[in-house]
């Protein structure tokens, strides 16, 4: 319990110094307990991402962190490693100097949208693969955590390419403050004497952290969590016409569809399957720290988890379309629950009865992940002659799902 | 092969929304229930005759059944009253009228009184 009441303090800690957005605060801290942890956080100018952003890597990492802005004019030298020229020269040997953002603990990017390509590139092979190049050279980079912040809006920008934003686990987004909160503000910045990072103790250290993260990642998920993982992401990724390998995209794609008003509709460009892994890493470590976790905050942290990872065919405002998307899904979840439909999945999955199909095909043509489910078992069905090619839903709906009834090799 | 934590899940999705499966009479055809959970539907206490609830001032339940007689009578009974409120309606306006008129008199008495 003292590791979990040093990770309380740290949310104390930071909220004392840091107004509103509370959710935000909690996710963030929720997400640096596994290995590797990286974060992005969003907001408009002045609102705070870069001063949140540097109270939480020196409540974690003390004076151990490092931070590159986008803002400045960033080489790989000063990001990666450079080349020592005295032994070049004097012993004609090529001996890298790596960077003191590779070898830092706290890993801080203020500015994401504005490091040139070829820096981005780094970093995103430093998430991929936990190690650096320079002039031929690896290095493997430790445990560490990873900070970044961007102003979506700002107009001068790079634009990154999306498996590089898949790489952040969370994507935090920041409000700007109410009327009563400025005052709040004002007076905090009072008391700390105008600088609330100076003033912020290092409440974890990283020797803690690595036992939290040790902790956390032994703790065991209840079947029903898990499924419930799943469901969701698969919720938000699946499409009977294979949206991922098809050239045309939703709305287009979706004329004619029979899932025309689902979820899948909606979303342009689905998310990947980190957003399982992400989801997974927050609900293993909500139970670690307040010793359980719920379906609700499963949804909560969905929303936190998606963002940038998928693309919508209408964006008004990102959180809260997704927002609108993870309620219906809520409904939806509650609703297979009441057509029995994991029962009977359930059931069929231990042997074929004709009354328990009929029932399933019912629920395949309102829901595309039962649907994939039961073309899954059809297929066996059929091989096992158990059902004839043409009575099965696939081939009445004509619904292809790529590696299941299309030409396979039988071997 | 499916994983154990898949299996799991069905599992406890089923107890916790069980189907019950009853084998019928003729042949082999099998019915299938919905069992007991907590979506079922909650049953509020209350009668469903419109009767009981209009005559024994009995709290209706949620759905109440109305027969055919019951509804011509309630027809007949709702025209009746309707008359009845006309006429009423019009036995008003006459007495209003009366009032009136009784009430000019008895000033105009009073007044040719004080001259």
């Amino acid at each position: 319990m003292a590791l979990q009441s040093k990770v309380m303090d740290l949310e104390k800690e930071i909220r004392s110094r840091f107004i509103a957005n509370e959710e935000a605060i909690k996710m963030l801290i929720l997400n640096q307990l596994h290995p590797r942890s990286t974060t992005l956080i969003r907001a408009p100018r002045g609102v705070g991402k870069s001063t949140l952003m540097l109270l939480l890597l020196k409540g974690m990492a003390g004076e151990d962190f490092v931070v590159v802005s986008g803002a400045s004019e960033v080489k790989r030298g000063e990001v990666v490693g450079r080349l020592h020229i005295p032994s070049l020269e004097k012993e004609g040997v090529e001996r890298v100097l790596w960077a003191a953002f590779v070898k830092s603990r706290g890993k801080g990017i203020d500015e994401l949208n504005r490091l040139n390509p070829y820096t981005t590139a780094n970093i995103h092979h430093l998430m991929q693969f936990g190690e650096v190049w320079a002039y031929g050279q690896r290095s493997k980079v430790e445990d560490y955590i990873l900070i970044a912040n961007e102003n979506p809006s700002d107009p001068t920008s790079f634009t990154h390419p999306p498996p590089f934003y898949d790489r952040f686990d969370i994507c935090v987004y920041l409000r700007t403050l109410t009327f009563s909160e400025k005052f709040q503000l004002q007076d905090l910045l009072e008391k700390h004497d105008w600088n609330l990072v100076e003033s912020m103790p290092q409440v974890l250290s990283f020797e803690d952290l690595q036992e939290i993260r040790a902790e956390v990642a032994d703790i065991e998920l209840e079947p029903d969590l898990i499924g419930c993982i799943n469901l969701l992401v698969r919720d938000f990724q699946s499409c009977i016409r294979e949206k991922e390998i098809s050239e045309v995209k939703p709305p287009v794609l979706c004329e004619g569809c029979h899932f025309i008003r689902d979820i899948c509709g909606m979303i342009k460009e689905p998310v990947s399957e980190r957003a399982t892994v992400a989801l997974t890493h927050l609900a293993k470590a909500a139970k670690w720290l307040y010793g359980k976790c719920s379906i609700e905050d499963l949804f909560s942290m969905a929303l936190w988890v998606f963002p940038h990872r998928l693309n919508l065919i209408r964006t008004r405002n990102i959180l809260g379309d997704i927002q609108d998307l993870l309620e219906r899904e809520r409904v939806k979840m509650e609703d297979r629950r009441l057509r029995r439909q994991w029962t009977i999945l359930n059931e069929l999955m231990k042997g074929f009865n004709l009354s328990l199909y009929r029932l399933a095909r019912e629920a395949a043509v309102e829901d595309v992940v039962f649907a994939e489910e039961l073309i899954r078992m059809e297929e066996r069905w059929i091989s096992e002659g158990l059902l004839k090619r043409g009575e099965d839903i696939a081939s009445q709906m004509g619904w292809r799902l790529y590696g299941y009834n299309q030409w396979r090799l039988k071997m | 092969m499916e994983s154990e934590i898949f299996k799991k899940f069905l599992e406890a999705e089923s107890r916790r929304a069980p189907i019950e499966r009853k084998q019928s009479g003729v042949g082999e055809r099998l019915w299938l229930f919905w069992g007991e959970s907590k979506d079922r539907a909650e049953i509020k206490r209350g009668t469903s005759d419109i009767i009981d609830s209009l005559y024994f001032g009995e709290e209706p339940s949620r759905t109440v059944v109305i027969d055919r007689r019951v509804a011509r009578m309630l027809q007949e009974r709702l025209k009746g009253l309707e008359e009845e409120n006309l006429r009423l309606y019009k036995h008003i306006r006459i007495m209003k009228f009366t009032i009136l008129a009784l009430l000019l008199a008895v000033f105009g008495i009073i007044i040719m009184l004080l001259m």
